[in-house]
Order: structure tokens, then C-alpha cells, then sequence
């Protein structure tokens, strides 16, 4: 520690810090544009100049890191002539456009004029103009308001792994573009919007649309993905305007994907189910809810259909919450099917806890990661980032998969083979470490032994730890862990995939090929299912078919009963994420239509067919009976579940990250992007 | 990309470390220019494909000197210096004679597509001011009217 | 009026003369070529150094000893700015020798680069030797191009010589030095813009600490010195730190290459020994042309304060001496103005050079650098009022000292010190909408 004195006050900071950091850390205000906490430092929009002691010249306080004894003046003549020439600077060329600019009313440069410029302009030349770019349907330009502070250029090559927009040209002509007609087409884009200081970066799809102090503020967890991302929904007259990042350190930082951003679009969708509907023929009649629940009591009601252990197939999304899972589990066991069998994408857990098995965080002080078989952009773009940021501090990050992904980060070793051929190479990687191997060898496979010890983690990807070739790999792999120390991981994909793990254990059984009384599939839709065909069968043999959706989809016509269900924003409910945190989230917008919650369409549908102690009047309440279901349990090796594989489809599922779910699907704006579809 | 550029940027990369191949970025966009008069958007992803850099990254360097040219400058372009030591020494009788004899103002191509005229900043050589470079290469230097007719004669 | 006297006493005594260190082949045939500088005793001293191991801290201390101050505008003593190199690090270490010369005016660099390539060589290797580096760059003016062309074939002859390459007459000793180029873009002398653009980047000048000394090329510990600066050893090693400080004036020891342009009757490259005085520098050139008064010079190049005729010719041209005339030796970049010249016009030139060539990264420069070129213009052009001379150097000052590099300053330098001893021909060409010479 040493210390310094800010303004004639002393404060103790830790060594190396910059005075900028030390001056937030104890609320006093430097303005800044360029500087961001998570970005690398460029000191070049120089707003925070400060006078320091001894130095002839002033300081940027970004960028100048403290001494002992050093005398900092953050409100001196000097600092304040830096800062009010500075902003004088940066406003002769921007333009006078506050009334029409989207960023109007949460402005930096607004703000900052306001504190720190001066009330009277002296410039009287032209303005200088700058052509707008097209950067894709999620983030809109205006130039001639850009102060090039590069923090958008910065986070898409140090944050984003890849640079998709520099400042070209120089001097005062300097401006931000990506290359001749190319679009910005990072998973998490977005957040240059929230980045931009001044309104050159806007947001697309809400242009226009609300001001700052019209919306209303609703938290809320992302559904999209196992990282459970804190969301803020801007609401203004019953509907979602835009959708913006929660500062979370532990989880999302200050960051969000794409599709935590704009999924919201798809909220007022033209597919939207109005109302329940039933098939009369080939054709759907809307219902009545009373009459949709009068349906359902015919067909579940106990006293007249008491079904056999397996004859309900019941098909979930892994966004399904505790709340819902626990009510779904307890009609069925009262309408007589015992064992659930939910299926999330026909991909059987073979091991038990597949969670991240630590914090999210704490991913970050392992010196090594070896990642086996994952998507993790189109899968988990913000977990990415974070492996991004060790690549770029020096760490090494692994990579054995089937497929070779570009994630857009530095990878010191990898191995791309066939998903049978894993075995051998991790059997090859012990045989190294235990000496087995005498001969001098120079391989990928040595050099990632090399690494092993408990300051590495594998982390498995959920392509790998569904296939059964896990069953033999997961014994090699806790050899190593005897041997090495290493540490194991997995990575989920469902937003609630652990809560529901953690709920009822080994929860996906697969369905079988076979012919089942009735099915129910809950906010699931045939993009989301590895084995489409294994669906449209079971579907197509199954007496009677249950649809809980709020859309209406390709497979809609195989129904014989649509409920129309909420979207994620018009929900409420608890996930648990990857790292086995438990988030609870309420509604963000009244239900759309005559649409409902499945937490309250269970609820009444219990009460339809008389199931016992169902009498839950909130949703907190069935929470506090689901959490204690809940456990939870950390490995250190691979706990495998000793059940008989039936079959499994293809090895690879390709996972878009723009088509995960209905909702995704519906945002026009994330379907007009141009997406990660295939390998590098 | 044909084998005797590869060839000539292959050279400027074994001046640094292998895994340092965007360093011979600014020699292989040139070497690109005056192979193919100047630098079209192919160009300038072909030299980020060879250099394994994102064409932004490449187009930020082509943008940023200024002897780069993104447009067609024509079969010649002369730059000619107007900073202050040519200037004393009048270099703007050298540019209007310029322009009049070549029916052309600055950054512009003669109708024949055979000139172009750039005004250039000071290229270190003030001694032989005035003075103009031809394609970026060849420097001709202590100009006067007489001169530069007959440098025109003899760029063909 | 002693002063006067005595300053008149000081000027006639002084013996100061043209004497070439780093021009030293430029008299002879052949003058860039490897023989030629072999025959004058090129390449003997790295010979001793490796021959003998000469302890690197002694050659250091020599140079220290000869007074040499980086030659490429800055004048920090290159003797102390080597010592700062790490020497016990593990890991390539770079030198840069900075040939970008583009500020208006210079051009002594290039006369070495063709004339004495050999020299600067020789003084590279032995300051990769000293240094303890194994890669050297030679970063040479894109606009110069054949002269860049030129070099590396010097360089090809050095290396066929043994003298580059590893195992340096089997000493033991590995050095490779590669020529670069610039495109166009005078940032680039700047040297951690220098920097950026050998790793391929734009030549944005990087904040500092941490300085190129421990955050260089790629990250590595770098020495950027000037051509001139480098040009100088293999002399001083030779003859002493001693003997080289002795050719100058304390405080400014050795010889300085001063590139006189503009009105004089033979602009071109004149090494002198530091204290000579500017009338004698003038004569040699040739005087002022066409036999017309001194108005006004520039005696370091733009980024130097601009000095009335009356006080420069009484100036001594060394770093004190220019110093207290309220200016500095810059690089030697002497731009000299007859009295048939504008100092609006030349002051627009100079701006829109500085507004032309601002890398745009921080804003007072981005920024400011227009702004005063377009009022500059709007007087130039008849369209100012008296205000807007204050207001010229209010925006100049408000640029000045508050940037990531120098240029911020550079480009204030000549508006402050044009108004400052011209302010009464700026007032008289708003009034009056033209020059009155």
C-alpha cells in the first residue's frame, strides 16, 4: 500500500493502482471518456487530466499509476483548465444534435459538458461530417457525434477476441469503421452501445422508440444461457423497449450477449398464441381457458386415466424454472406416470452434477484450461470471454474437440479428432505422466501433459458429457485426476440445466422409441431437439399431445391441445446456473394476450384434477418447497450414472447461438445477423 | 496473389519474428501498391489473408500513411512537396505550372489517366528543395519550370 | 552596451568550424560504399571491441565522456540513455536507429544514410553490443526510397563482410540489423509511434512510462536512437570521448549536422562544431539569396521557436546558446526566411503540416491542430478579426503540454513564437486583408 493525498486528503491505495482507480474506489469524481475499467488503457480523450504535485505537465489519471507521497489536485486551477479545454476540444466538431440523438438524457458527454465545460462555444468553422456505416441490424451509427474515445474498437479485439472495427484514416479525419461493407458480427456486440460515451453507437432496434426517463426498470436473469446474466428490461406502456446489462462482477460483469439484448424483440411476435386453441380436425378452434382446463381434466384426471409408470412422455426446455419443474413433477407422479421423463434435447447425462463445479470467477486464477468439445461462442459467449482474458494475460487455454471452432482466442495447444479418438489421447496423456512412455516425444498430447496439476481445469462440454463415449473416457479422465491434481469442470447450456439436475438428479431419461399415452412439451420447439425424428414420432404414435408454447412453430399441427404460455420477460421464477448459484427473477411485463405462466397453468390444472396439497398461492412459495429439493455436491471426479445407453443420435449438434430458443428465434434483429454457423 | 510478390513480402517477413508477421505489413501493402498501381479493397484483403490480420487492421494502416493510395492515381503519380522549405523556395509556381500544363488540380488523374498530382508533406530531403517524387519512388529534385517540362517528356 | 561588446568579443574569437564526423566520407569517391569506409578506418573499432571484449560500462563512460546528446531533437545524453537498457535481460533485445526524419527542414539523416551508411553501421553494432541487443532496425523515411534502397544493400555488403549476422568474426557475438521503411506519415519519428508502426500497426505514439528502455518492440527492451546520434560512435570509440567533446562547447559537446533550407544561396548539409556562430553557419551557406536581408530563421526545425533576424545573428548555434535566444537546436533543422517572406503564409504552412499530420489519437491535437489552421486560414484569407489572434493563442496553448506526445507541443511552438516577435505583421494583414512586405 501507499500513500497519497488526493485534493489534501490521504488515502491509502494498493501499489500500482492508477489515480484514477483510487479516486472511484473512494468516490471522487474524474471525468473520463476513454477509460474503462474493463478495457486496456489508451489515455488519448485526456478528459482526466489532473494537476499533480512536482509534475511541470498535468497527468492523465487513467493512465499514471500512484507513488508514495504523491499530491493529486482533482479540482485545482490547472486540472480545471485541462478539463474545460479538453471538453471544448471535443465539442467544436460535435454536432448540436441532443434533442434527436438516442442518447440523450444518460449522455457522458452531455453529463461531462454540463460539470465540467464551458456555457459558450468559440468556434465558429465548420463541422466536421462523417459518412455513417452499416454495422448490421443491431448497432445503429452516427458519426459526426463519434469523439473516437476507440473503446468500441478496443472491446471487440481485446473482450470480443477479434477486431472488427478500427479508427482508419488519421489526424482529425480518424473515424470508426469496420472493413469495406462488412458487418459487426461478435456474439456479444451489444455491449459496444453501452460502451459508447456519446450517441454514435445506438442501439438498432430501439431507435427512436422511448427516452431514458420514460421506461421503468425491471431486473431480471437471462434464460439464454447456464451463466444466469443480471438483465435490466426497460419497460414503457406494458412492453420491453430494450433490454441492458446489471453490473454483476461474480457472473456477467458489466457485459451481455446479443442475445440477452435483443431476445426481447421476439416478445411481440406475430406467432404469438392468443388464446388456448384445439385441434378439430385438421384445423385448431380458440378455447376458453376453463375449456382448455376441462380438456386436460378428461385426459390426466386419475379417476378416469390412471396411467402406467411410462406412458407419459414429457418434454421440457432446460429454460424450464424450479418452480415449474417442481409442480410438473408432482402431477405427474399424481396422475400416475411416476418416473418423469423429461428430455431436453435427447441428450441422457451420463455423470452426476454436470455444473461448473466452482465460481465463475474463480475459472480465472487457474493457470491452464483444457476445453473438451464445446461451442462455448455460440453456447456461452460472456464464460468465453473471461478464458479470452487469461489467453490475453498470458495463460494457456487447451482445446480437444471434434470440431475445430474458432473462438477467436490464443489457443496454445489443440487437438481436433473424432469424438472415438478421445480416449486414446487422454489414455496417451497418462502413460506420458506416469512414465510409461520412455522415448522423447514432442507432441500436442506431451505438451498438454506437461501442464497438468492443480492449476489446471478441464472443462467438459456438454456435447462431450452427453455422448456415450463419456462412459469410458470419464474413467481415463479420473485417472489423471488422481494422478495430476487436475480440476473438472462442466458446461451446461440450459439456464436452468443444474437447477433441474440438481432437482432431480439423473432428470433426463430419454424418451423412448415407443408408443406413449399422451405427451407434453413445454416451451419447446423442433430447432431445440437433437433427434427431431425421435420427436415427430413419439409425437405421432402418442394418443393425445399437450403443447405449452407462447408461439406457434412447425410442429404446432401435431398438438391436440396448444396452451399458450409467457415468454421469459412476462415470467417469473428461479434458475440455477452453472455454478450452481440459485437467481430468482419476477415479471418484467404483464402476460401478452390471454397468455399464463406455466407455474400457474400447472397450478390449476392441479386443481382441476383434484391433486393433493396444491393450494400454492405465489410463486416465492413454490420456491421455498423447491430449493429444498435441490442438491447440491461438489466433485472432484466424474460421478458416472451407471445407466444403459439406448442410443444417441449424431455426435455433433451444431448449436446456433442465434436459434437457441423461441424467443431468439423471434428477434427479427438477432435473425438478420450474421450468425456462427459452421466451423472454422 | 501471384508467386513474385509472395516472394518480395516473404523477404521483408524474415526481418522479424515468425510469429510477428504483421510487422511487414506496411512493406507488403506496399510492395502491393507498386505492383498494381494502388490499393483496391481485394488488395488490401489479400495482404490481411497472407499476414493472418483482420482486414480492419490492415485497412487502418493503409489509411493512416499517406503514401497509400486507395483510389487509382493513374500511370504517374507526382508528389510534389509544398512544406516550407520548398515553399521559400517556390514551390507553388512549380504546382500551378503543374496543374495548368496537366489540366488538373490536386488528387485528380489526367483525362488520360496518365497523371496524377498529390501535394505531399516534406520528405526529408529540403535541400534540394523544390522537389517531387514520382510513384512514390524516384525524387526529383531543385525543380524548375524547365525541369519538370522535361520530366513530363519523359514519362511516357 | 558591454554586453553588446562582449558578446561581440566572444562571437570574433570564436574558431569554430566545418569539420565532418559523421559526413566524413562525403568529400571522397565513392563515398557510401564499404571500401571507402574501410579505407578511412570503418569497421576497425567494432574489430578492437570483439577482439578485445571490451567492457561495455567503459565505452559507455567514454561516450558519456563525449558529451553526445541524441541528435534527433530531444538532446538527452546518449551516454545515460544507453545505461538505461537492462543488461542482465533474458530475451531479445532491440535497437532502433530513427531515420524517419520528416520534419520540415530535415535532412541531414538521409546525407549519412547515402553517403556514410557504413558509419552508422558500425556505430549500430556497437551499440548492440554495448546494449547487449541482438536485432537492430534501421527505420528510413518512406519518401527517401531510394536511399532506403541504398541501405539495404550497405547492409547486405556489412553482412557479406561479417560484420552482421551471427558469430561477428567469431567473437561469439550475434547481431542482425534490418532496414524498414516508413509510408508517409511524419508521427512515425516519434519513437514509440516508430515503434507501433515496426509491429505493424498505426504510428500512434504510445503513453508513457513505461518507456521503450523497458516496453518495447513487441514488448522487449528497445533503445531508439536518432541516425546521427549512432553515426557518431564508431568516431568518438575511435578518437575519445575526449576529443569529440573538445570539437564543440561544454554542454554541447562533438559536431552537429545542421541542414540549413530556404533562402539561403546553397541550402544543404553542413556539420559544424558545436558553438559556431550563426553568422558564420550563414556565410558558409552561401548567405542569405539573391542579396536580400535575413527576416527571420528557424534554427532547429518548426517544432523550434522561430527567432527575428537581430537576435539570430548574434547567437551561437549550440544547445545553450540557442537556448538562451529563447529557442533550441532541435535537429539542426534550419529553415532561414528573407525579408521578402509572409509570416502568415509561412505560419498557415507550417500549421496545416502539423493539422495534416496529427495521428487524430488525442483529442487537444486532433482536435486543436484544425482549429488553428482554420483560423490561421480565415486570416490568410482575409476573414479574421484582431480576436482571433488571442483566440490563436489561447487554442495553441491549451494544446500544448497536454497530449501523448510531442506534437501537440510542436504544433503550438510556431504559432506562439510566429505572434509572439510578429504579432504587429498579423495584425496588419487582418486589417488590411494581405501581406505588407
Amino acid at each position: 500500500m501507499v500513500k497519497i493525498k488526493i485534493n489534501g486528503k490521504t488515502f491509502k491505495a494498493p501499489e500500482k493502482s492508477t489515480i484514477i482507480q483510487v479516486a472511484d474506489d473512494n468516490g471522487i469524481e474524474i471525468p473520463r471518456f476513454c477509460y474503462h475499467k474493463k478495457l486496456s488503457i489508451a489515455a488519448n480523450c485526456r478528459m482526466c487530466l489532473v494537476e499533480v504535485k512536482n509534475f511541470p505537465k498535468p497527468l492523465p489519471a487513467c493512465a499514471t499509476q500512484v507513488n508514495e507521497g504523491m499530491e493529486i489536485f482533482t479540482k485545482s486551477k490547472q486540472t480545471k483548465d485541462c478539463q474545460q479545454s479538453v471538453m471544448e476540444f471535443l465539442l467544436i466538431n460535435h454536432p448540436l444534435d441532443c434533442p434527436i440523438c438516442d442518447q440523450g438524457g444518460e449522455c457522458d458527454l452531455q453529463d461531462t459538458a454540463m460539470a465540467y465545460g464551458s456555457p459558450k462555444s468559440r468556434y465558429q468553422e465548420e463541422k466536421r461530417v462523417v459518412l455513417n456505416k452499416n454495422l448490421g441490424p443491431l448497432v445503429s451509427t452516427d458519426l459526426n457525434r463519434c469523439i473516437q474515445c476507440s473503446r468500441c474498437v478496443r472491446f471487440l479485439k481485446e473482450v470480443g477476441g477479434m477486431q472488427e472495427l478500427g479508427l482508419i484514416g488519421r489526424g482529425e479525419h480518424a473515424e470508426i469503421s469496420a472493413y469495406v461493407e462488412k458487418s459487426v458480427d461478435s456474439e456479444i456486440s451489444g455491449n459496444i452501445i453501452d460502451l459508447c460515451p456519446v450517441g454514435a453507437l445506438t442501439s438498432k432496434p430501439f431507435r427512436y422508440s422511448a427516452r431514458t426517463w420514460e421506461m421503468v426498470r425491471k431486473s431480471t436473469i437471462s434464460p439464454h444461457d447456464s451463466l444466469g446474466s443480471h438483465l435490466e428490461a426497460h419497460v414503457k406502456d406494458g412492453n420491453v423497449m430494450r433490454v441492458l446489462p446489471i453490473e454483476n462482477e461474480d457472473i456477467n460483469e458489466c457485459w451481455i450477449s446479443d442475445r440477452d439484448r435483443f431476445s426481447y424483440i421476439g416478445i411481440n411476435s406475430e406467432d404469438r398464441i392468443k388464446t388456448p386453441l384445439l385441434k378439430t380436425g385438421s384445423n385448431f378452434k380458440p378455447i376458453s381457458w376453463d375449456e382448455a382446463f376441462h380438456t386436460l381434466e378428461r385426459v390426466f384426471h386419475p379417476s378416469l386415466n390412471k396411467f402406467k409408470e411410462d406412458e407419459v412422455a414429457i418434454f421440457s426446455s432446460n429454460q424450464m424454472t424450479l418452480e415449474e419443474a417442481y409442480l410438473l413433477d408432482k402431477l405427474a407422479s399424481y396422475v400416475g406416470t411416476k418416473q418423469v421423463k423429461f428430455d431436453v434435447a435427447n441428450n441422457p447425462n451420463l455423470i452426476a452434477n454436470p455444473s461448473l463445479n466452482g465460481m465463475i470467477g474463480d475459472v480465472e486464477s487457474f493457470e491452464n484450461i483444457i476445453l473438451l468439445g464445446s461451442q462455448l461462442r455460440n453456447e456461452n459467449p460472456l464464460l468465453l470471454q473471461r478464458l479470452r482474458k487469461m489467453g490475453n494475460a498470458g495463460k494457456t487455454i487447451n482445446i480437444i474437440n471434434t470440431v475445430d471452432f474458432d473462438l477467436q482466442l490464443t489457443v496454445a495447444n489443440k487437438i481436433i479428432q473424432p469424438i472415438k479418438d478421445f480416449q486414446k489421447t487422454f489414455e496417451h496423456i497418462h502413460k506420458i505422466l506416469s512414465a510409461k512412455v520412455t522415448k522423447k516425444e514432442n507432441s500436442t498430447e506431451k505438451n498438454i501433459a506437461n501442464l497438468l496439476s492443480d492449476k489446471t481445469l478441464l472443462l467438459v462440454g456438454e456435447d462431450i458429457y452427453t455422448n456415450p463415449a463419456f462412459m469410458n473416457l470419464a474413467n481415463v479422465i479420473n485417472q489423471l485426476i488422481d494422478l495430476t491434481s487436475i480440476k473438472i469442470g462442466c458446461l451446461p447450456t440450459g439456464s436452468n440445466t443444474v437447477g433441474l439436475q440438481q432437482m432431480f438428479g439423473n432428470y433426463v431419461n430419454h424418451i423412448d422409441d415407443k408408443k406413449y399415452q399422451a405427451s407434453i412439451s413445454l416451451n419447446l420447439e423442433l430447432e431445440d431437439i437433437k433427434d427431431k425424428s425421435l420427436f415427430e414420432r413419439v409425437l405421432k404414435k402418442s394418443k393425445f399431445n399437450v403443447g405449452v408454447t407462447p408461439f406457434l412453430n412447425k410442429n404446432s399441427k401435431q398438438f391436440d391441445l396448444i396452451l399458450p404460455s409467457v415468454t421469459h420477460f412476462e415470467n417469473e421464477g428461479t434458475f440455477v446456473n452453472l455454478e450452481s448459484r440459485v437467481q430468482s427473477f419476477s415479471q418484467t411485463i404483464s402476460p401478452k394476450f390471454e397468455s399464463k405462466p406455466i407455474w400457474k397453468i400447472l397450478r390449476v390444472l392441479g386443481n382441476f384434477i383434484d391433486c393433493p396439497d396444491f393450494t400454492f398461492e405465489s410463486c416465492s412459495e413454490i420456491k421455498e418447497k423447491a430449493v429444498q429439493k435441490l442438491s447440491k455436491n461438489k466433485l472432484k471426479r466424474f460421478n458416472l450414472i451407471n445407466q444403459q445407453v439406448k442410443h444417441h443420435s449424431k455426435d455433433f449438434w451444431l448449436k446456433d447461438i442465434h436459434n437457441s430458443d423461441a424467443l431468439v428465434r423471434r428477434s427479427t434483429a438477432l435473425q438478420n445477423t450474421k450468425r456462427l454457423r459452421s466451423e472454422k | 496473389m501471384n508467386l513474385k510478390l509472395k516472394k518480395l513480402i516473404d523477404k521483408e517477413l524474415k526481418k522479424y519474428p515468425s510469429d510477428k508477421k504483421q510487422s511487414a505489413v506496411i512493406a507488403a501493402l506496399a510492395i502491393m501498391q507498386n505492383e498494381r498501381g494502388w490499393l483496391s479493397k481485394e488488395d488490401i484483403s489479400e495482404v490481411a489473408l497472407y499476414l493472418d490480420m483482420p482486414e480492419i487492421a490492415v485497412l487502418e494502416v493503409a489509411t493512416f500513411y499517406n503514401m497509400f493510395d486507395l483510389k487509382s492515381v493513374g500511370k504517374y503519380k507526382l508528389s510534389i512537396c509544398t512544406n516550407i522549405s520548398c515553399m521559400l523556395r517556390d514551390a507553388d509556381h512549380i504546382v500551378n505550372h503543374l496543374k495548368e500544363k496537366l489540366q488538373i488540380d490536386f488528387n485528380e488523374v489526367t483525362k488520360d489517366g496518365k497523371f496524377c498530382l498529390k501535394e505531399s508533406e516534406c520528405m526529408g530531403a529540403c535541400g534540394g528543395a523544390p522537389l517531387l517524387t514520382v510513384n512514390n519512388q524516384k525524387m526529383h529534385e531543385n525543380l524548375n519550370i524547365d525541369k519538370v517540362d522535361q520530366l513530363l517528356k519523359e514519362l511516357k | 552596451m558591454n554586453d553588446v561588446i562582449d558578446k561581440n568579443i566572444q562571437l570574433e574569437n570564436n574558431n569554430k568550424q566545418l569539420f565532418n564526423i559523421c559526413l566524413r566520407t562525403s568529400s571522397l569517391k565513392n563515398p557510401g560504399s564499404i571500401k571507402t569506409y574501410q579505407s578511412i578506418g570503418g569497421y576497425e573499432q567494432i574489430k578492437r571491441i570483439l577482439k578485445n571484449k571490451i567492457d561495455p560500462k567503459q565505452l559507455i563512460d567514454e561516450i558519456k565522456i563525449s558529451g553526445l546528446r541524441g541528435r534527433g531533437g530531444a538532446g538527452f545524453p546518449t551516454g545515460v540513455k544507453w545505461s538505461f537498457m537492462p543488461r542482465d535481460y533474458d530475451g531479445t533485445k532491440y535497437i532502433v536507429c530513427n531515420s524517419d526524419e520528416g520534419e520540415p527542414g530535415t535532412f541531414k539523416d538521409r546525407d549519412i544514410i547515402r553517403y556514410n551508411p557504413h558509419q552508422l553501421i558500425e556505430g549500430m553494432i556497437i551499440g548492440a553490443y554495448i546494449m547487449n541487443a541482438q536485432v537492430g532496425f534501421n527505420y528510413i523515411h518512406g519518401e527517401i526510397w531510394e536511399d532506403y534502397v541504398s541501405f539495404e544493400k550497405a547492409i547486405e555488403d556489412a553482412r557479406k563482410a561479417g560484420f552482421l549476422g551471427n558469430n561477428i568474426l567469431g567473437s561469439g557475438f550475434d547481431f542482425e540489423l534490418h532496414a524498414v521503411h516508413g509510408y508517409g506519415a511524419y508521427i512515425c519519428g516519434e519513437e514509440t509511434a516508430l515503434i507501433e508502426s515496426i509491429e505493424g500497426k498505426k504510428g500512434q505514439p504510445r503513453y508513457k512510462p513505461p518507456f521503450p528502455a523497458t516496453y518495447g518492440i513487441y514488448g522487449k527492451p528497445t533503445n531508439v536512437n536518432n541516425t546521427e546520434t549512432y553515426a557518431s560512435i564508431p568516431w568518438i570509440i575511435e578518437h575519445g570521448g575526449q576529443e569529440f567533446m573538445s570539437h564543440g562547447v561544454p554542454n554541447s559537446g562533438g559536431t552537429k549536422i545542421f541542414s540549413v533550407s530556404g533562402h539561403v544561396e546553397n541550402p544543404g548539409n553542413y556539420e559544424i562544431q558545436l558553438g559556431m556562430p550563426f553568422r558564420q553557419l550563414l556565410a558558409e551557406a552561401g548567405g542569405v539569396w539573391k542579396n536580400r536581408q535575413l527576416k527571420a530563421v528557424i534554427p532547429g526545425g518548426p517544432s523550434t521557436p522561430v527567432v527575428p533576424a537581430n537576435i539570430m545573428m548574434d547567437a551561437t548555434l549550440d544547445y545553450d546558446g540557442l537556448a538562451q535566444i529563447g529557442s533550441s537546436v532541435g535537429a539542426g533543422s534550419m529553415i532561414v526566411m528573407d525579408d521578402s517572406t509572409c509570416m502568415v503564409q509561412a505560419l498557415r504552412r507550417l500549421s496545416y503540416f502539423f493539422y495534416e499530420e496529427s495521428c487524430g489519437q488525442c483529442t487537444p491535437c486532433r482536435e486543436g491542430t484544425g482549429w488553428v489552421y482554420r483560423i490561421i486560414d480565415r486570416i490568410f484569407k482575409g476573414q479574421a478579426t484582431l480576436a482571433d489572434l488571442d483566440l490563436l493563442t489561447d487554442v495553441s496553448k491549451k494544446i500544448s503540454g497536454r497530449t501523448i506526445c510531442a506534437l501537440g507541443d510542436a504544433a503550438a511552438t510556431p504559432v506562439l513564437s510566429f505572434i509572439k516577435h510578429f504579432r504587429s505583421e498579423f495584425e496588419n494583414f487582418i486589417k488590411h486583408g494581405k501581406s505588407l512586405n
